[in-house]
């Protein structure tokens, strides 16, 4: 049962178009919600002419920031109005949202809307929003609140600084660093950048809302994060929890792109004012122009090395582009910093992460919270400097590598890490220094690591009927990973009964059972725990009724195919459930599980971070390179993870390959081009990210059961693990394969070209 | 708003709808109007479906050897029937898109809609094809060589239907080829070279070279083609045709290429499509754009 090949229970209803997305929904007196965005970057809104849409048939409701809250939404920092009043920070941003009966309606009504701006200068660039004598994207900053993601979050999260555009910085400083640079025989200083890429999820965004004539709240939303949807709406509306309804559908597709509230309220107010129901679907131009990628940013890396050859010191300094809205990114912006820092523990190590405010769209958390940004940074420098330094890159990676015990720089301690063992496998299997590398050909390799924050939680309450029936409720929802199916195999494995038996109930704000959402790669382990948890106690009342009925100790009773009996006894004996149940009722249990710190902690330590849980993995390919178009045809690929326990594997081998192919859509294809703040590719014909046709013809994952992760059976979460050493892979593949070291990503033809053409 | 659309079942009756409504729009396969359409760049007030009109659909062999290709033609049809007699047509009508845009889209509304890019135009370019046009006056021709006018654009009037496509018979030892770069196999070319020419005795005759992807229209070569005429296929000669061809026009850039890097690589898809026609054409087109559906066994 558990790391069996169990398809997912939803598979056969996407693959034959039977699933019901929000857009599918058939709410009857729906009308059609449509946001009108503006047309300018950076401005104050002088006025909103709105007189001409409400006069047109067929419209129900036109509203403005004037019929909002005004309190400030944001997931950290509340610095989010929906429908600003006083001013714009993007382009497309909405200012007013319509209810019309009809979508030509609404669209028509749309066009009628006049805004008029007063532009601001625009800033579309991290480093000149930080000039001191730059516009500023928030003057009202300091009221702004911030609040930690988690309670038991390390990150020290502060409201942005007044004044400026900086929006958050994260600084660490162990050691001497000036002290070894200047100790050290080389020194070598590289700059590496990644642009914002999409997460172009397959279905677009969309939400809807119903608001009754008590005030009582439906919301249908394809959120990763309903529950917290849900408490937030009930907070930026001021109204009792118990009034909102939040039922979570299985979205098509997250990657981090719907996490928070993002269309929610708009349908709630559009609701309340038109009086009937209200769905938003987000365009697919609408979805690339409003709902920004994942964190750009530019890493600076200086690297002391002695003279045996040793990295000894590293200095990390990173700008990134925050766009409009803080989101989620200062805590990608410190996560991504440690990762920057490579698996390679200095002691002596200087980093500086700043996170500044721009006209850009709100970058968005995107599958490993921006772990895939530093990982690329960090394993392309120290990739380049093995190379410089005549090195095998695997082998220099080894002999610098963290192991178990190792300090970190931050002065927490893992006696738990097994990434030597992940390096290792990945070279092995692609045959690094056994099989010779083919002519045209380059090989590569990139280790990562990964931190999650603790204090993220899941609920789940497991109930047995009968007829041995189980139903697992769980405020977690499956956006794609298949945990759906992973819950049920948690519950059948504990209760002894078929897959097939186990319902999976999600999201649905009627459970009253919370869930932080499915991001961090935490869903199978957190609402795997609450599920192991409340199955176990469902088992262990049934087996204490199975001793009285059967006066032998619960301990030596073993539940099988729906019967207890004592263990080892032929098949048929004992007493079923449905005997046991009998004129009883069900039996309930509920289960809960919150991420723990389960590190240690040094005396002395510069700071007092610790994670919940940290993940390890490598990656290496084979590429070839087309020497004269530049063009690089990936070939294989080999992920090599700690996975602790496969719970699914066939889950776990579609992720890698789906994890894969978007990690070489970020290394080779993807990345959303601004025209100063607006952007020029919002299609799918101009913003080109991998198809079937592009996919490897070999992806290979290597899953390594080390027993060693905090989910149940003693596993990790793995979701957004192989995408994160991908693009760093492949751009040290093609180094090894043309000596061109593209330190900009996408690694496009026309780059490895240029560096062609150079040499 | 609405959009009327009509499905006339003559092309005279087809003429007379254009000619009456100037805002009409033309709808063949759809597969480039449905997504204007969509993201609201054209707003005609007037489909003109011409699907009920069969003869438009037509691909025949004319007596003086010559090819006649329907408007309604698609390029699944086309490259499947005039793929051998034409190599570098049937290159390009199998790489256009994805497979559903092959068994739907025309090679006729790929040169009414003239994207740059586009594989069929250069194509047809090279092998001296005409437009065959009809308006309310009657029948014209018009050589491809003075079709394409600018970006999305042609010489067609409102009023006037391309009801064909007309290419003259290949000569004996005529060989031909088009070679489509780009980074993901369904995209439009981010350079395409179409190239024709007849072996006369171990030298090239007729050479006649087309590039599409690089400009806002497909357009010949024609020093790159007085460099090849008459001259045996050497490396340097080849080198110095890409070479060539690369300067005829200023690229244009866009978010999938830079002007500098369409220029670079012309000389290189060039050199290819030449070594393709002479070798024949051999089958490299990418496998999985061959699928052929119509071909497979029951």
């Amino acid at each position: 049962m558990i790391g069996g090949r169990v398809p997912k229970l939803d598979a056969v209803d996407k693959v034959t178009g039977g699933m019901r997305y929000v857009a599918d929904l058939d709410i009857p007196g729906l009308l059609v919600g449509k946001l009108v965005g503006s047309t300018v970057a950076h401005a104050r809104i002088v006025s909103i002419d709105t007189s001409e849409a409400e006069k047109l048939p067929g419209v129900r409701a036109v509203i403005t920031g004037r019929d909002m809250p005004e309190s400030r939404y944001g997931q950290l920092i509340s610095d989010q109005p929906f429908l600003p009043v006083d001013k714009v920070r993007y382009y497309g941003e909405p200012v007013v949202a319509i209810a019309a009966v009809d979508e030509p309606t609404a669209e028509q009504a749309a066009r009628l809307v006049g805004v008029e701006y007063d532009e601001l200068p625009t800033l579309a660039d991290a480093d000149r929003a930080l000039a001191p004598d730059a516009a500023l994207v928030h003057e009202e900053a300091s009221p702004y609140d911030a609040v930690p993601m988690t309670r038991e979050s390390p990150i020290p999260l502060r409201p942005p600084e007044p004044g400026t555009n900086l929006l958050f910085e994260l600084t660490l400083n162990a050691g001497d660093v000036e002290q070894a640079m200047r100790r050290a025989v080389r020194v070598f200083e590289e700059t590496y950048t990644v642009p914002m890429v999409a997460h172009a999820a397959m279905e677009p965004h969309a939400a809807a809302a119903e608001v009754d004539a008590d005030g009582g709240i439906t919301v249908w939303t394809g959120s990763q994060s309903p529950r917290r949807v849900h408490a937030t709406l009930a907070r930026y509306f001021d109204v009792p929890r118990e009034q909102i309804r939040v039922i979570g559908l299985k979205p098509g597709g997250g990657f981090g792109a719907r996490i928070g509230m993002i269309l929610e309220p708009y349908c709630v107010a559009l609701s309340r004012a038109a009086g009937a129901p209200v769905r938003i679907v987000l365009t697919r131009i609408e979805t690339f122009q409003t709902i920004g990628g994942w964190l750009p940013g530019r890493f600076h890396f200086r690297t002391g090395v002695d003279a045996e050859g040793r990295m000894v010191a590293r200095e990390v300094d990173i700008v990134w582009n925050a766009g409009a809205y803080a989101m989620t990114s200062p805590v990608a912006c410190a996560n991504a910093a440690l990762v920057a820092l490579g698996p390679y523990p200095a002691k002596h190590v200087s980093v500086r992460s700043r996170l500044v405010y721009t006209n850009l769209p709100a970058a968005r958390p995107y599958r490993g919270l921006a772990a895939t940004q530093g990982n690329w940074a960090a394993e392309r420098h120290v990739d380049s400097v093995a190379r410089a330094l005549g090195a095998d890159p695997l082998d220099f990676r080894l002999r610098h590598l963290l192991r178990a015990g190792d300090v970190m720089p931050w002065g927490e301690v893992n006696r738990e890490v097994h990434l030597e063992e992940c390096v290792r496998a990945a070279a092995a299997e692609l045959g690094w220094g056994t099989s010779p590398v083919p002519a045209g050909r380059g090989r590569g390799i990139a280790a990562m690591w990964k931190f999650t924050l603790p204090g993220f939680f899941s609920e789940a309450e497991v109930v047995l009927h009968e007829d041995a029936r189980v139903d697992v409720y769980t405020g977690a929802v499956d956006i794609g990973t298949g945990v759906q199916v992973v819950l049920a195999q948690v519950a059948a494995e504990v209760l002894a009964v078929p897959v097939e038996r186990v319902a999976v109930h999600m999201a649905d704000s009627e459970y009253g059972l919370e869930d932080s959402g499915a991001s961090a790669s935490r869903s199978a382990v957190y609402a795997g725990n609450a599920t192991l948890e409340a199955a176990t106690r469902v088992r262990d009342q049934l087996l204490d009724m199975a001793e009285r009925e059967l006066g032998i100790p619960a301990a030596q009773l073993a539940l099988r195919d729906g019967r207890v009996a004592a263990a080892g006894s032929p098949p048929g004996s004992g007493v079923s459930v449905a005997q046991l149940l009998a004129g009883g009722g069900d039996l309930s249990a509920p289960g809960a599980f919150r991420g723990e710190v389960r590190t240690e902690q040094t005396p002395g330590a510069p700071t007092t971070w610790q994670f919940a849980d940290w993940k390890f993995g490598a990656c290496a390919v084979e590429v070839g390179v087309d020497r004269e178009t530049g063009v690089v045809d990936v070939r294989r690929v080999v992920a090599a993870h700690d996975i602790g326990r496969v719970l699914n594997r066939l889950n776990v081998e579609t992720q890698t390959e789906g994890s894969v192919v978007m990690g070489i859509g970020a290394a080779i294809y993807e990345q959303q081009v601004f025209d100063g703040a607006q952007l020029v590719n919002p299609t799918f014909m101009d913003y080109v990210m991998p198809t079937a046709l592009e996919a490897p013809p070999e992806v290979v994952p290597v899953l390594l059961e080390t027993g060693s992760g905090h989910g149940p059976f003693g596993s990790h979460g793995f979701g957004e693990l192989p995408i994160i050493p991908v693009a760093a892979a492949i751009g040290n593949a093609v180094a090894d394969a043309t000596g061109v070291q593209v330190r900009d990503l996408p690694i496009t033809a026309e780059r490895v070209l240029l560096g062609l053409d150079e040499q | 708003m609405t959009l009327a659309y009509v499905e006339p079942d003559t092309v005279e009756e087809a003429v007379a709808l254009l000619a009456e409504d100037e805002g009409s729009k033309v709808l063949a396969g759809g597969q480039s109007l449905m997504v204007l359409l969509r993201q609201g760049l054209v707003a005609p007030s007037r489909l003109v479906s011409l699907q009920r009109i069969p003869e438009l659909g037509r691909i025949q062999v004319l007596p003086d050897g010559s090819l006649r290709v329907g408007c309604m033609a698609t390029y699944r049809e086309v490259a499947g029937r005039a793929g051998r007699l034409l190599p570098a047509v049937g290159d390009a009508c199998r790489q256009v898109g994805p497979i559903p845009v092959q068994n739907v889209g025309t090679p006729g509304g790929s040169l009414c809609h003239n994207a740059p890019g586009a594989d069929v135009p250069a194509a047809l370019l090279a092998l001296d094809a005409e437009a065959v046009v009809r308006s309310g006056a009657g029948e014209r021709t018009i050589p491809l060589a003075g079709f394409f006018r600018g970006y999305f654009e042609t010489v067609l009037e409102p009023a006037e239907l391309l009801v064909g496509i007309h290419v003259p018979k290949p000569a004996a030892g005529a060989t031909s080829a088009y070679v489509k770069f780009n980074f993901r196999l369904i995209d439009m070319a981010i350079v395409g070279v179409a190239v024709a020419f007849r072996w006369d005795g171990g030298v090239c005759r007729d050479v006649r070279i087309a590039v599409g992807g690089v400009a806002a229209v497909p357009f010949r070569a024609p020093a790159a083609e007085e460099a090849l005429e008459g001259r045996a296929l050497t490396a340097d000669l080849v080198a110095e045709a890409g070479r060539l061809a690369a300067t005829e026009r200023e690229p244009v850039s866009d978010v999938h290429a830079s002007a500098a890097y369409r220029r670079r690589v012309t000389p290189v898809i060039v050199k290819r499509a030449l070594e393709r026609a002479a070798g024949g054409g051999a089958s490299d087109v990418p496998p999985a754009l061959m699928l052929d559906v119509s071909s497979a066994p029951a």
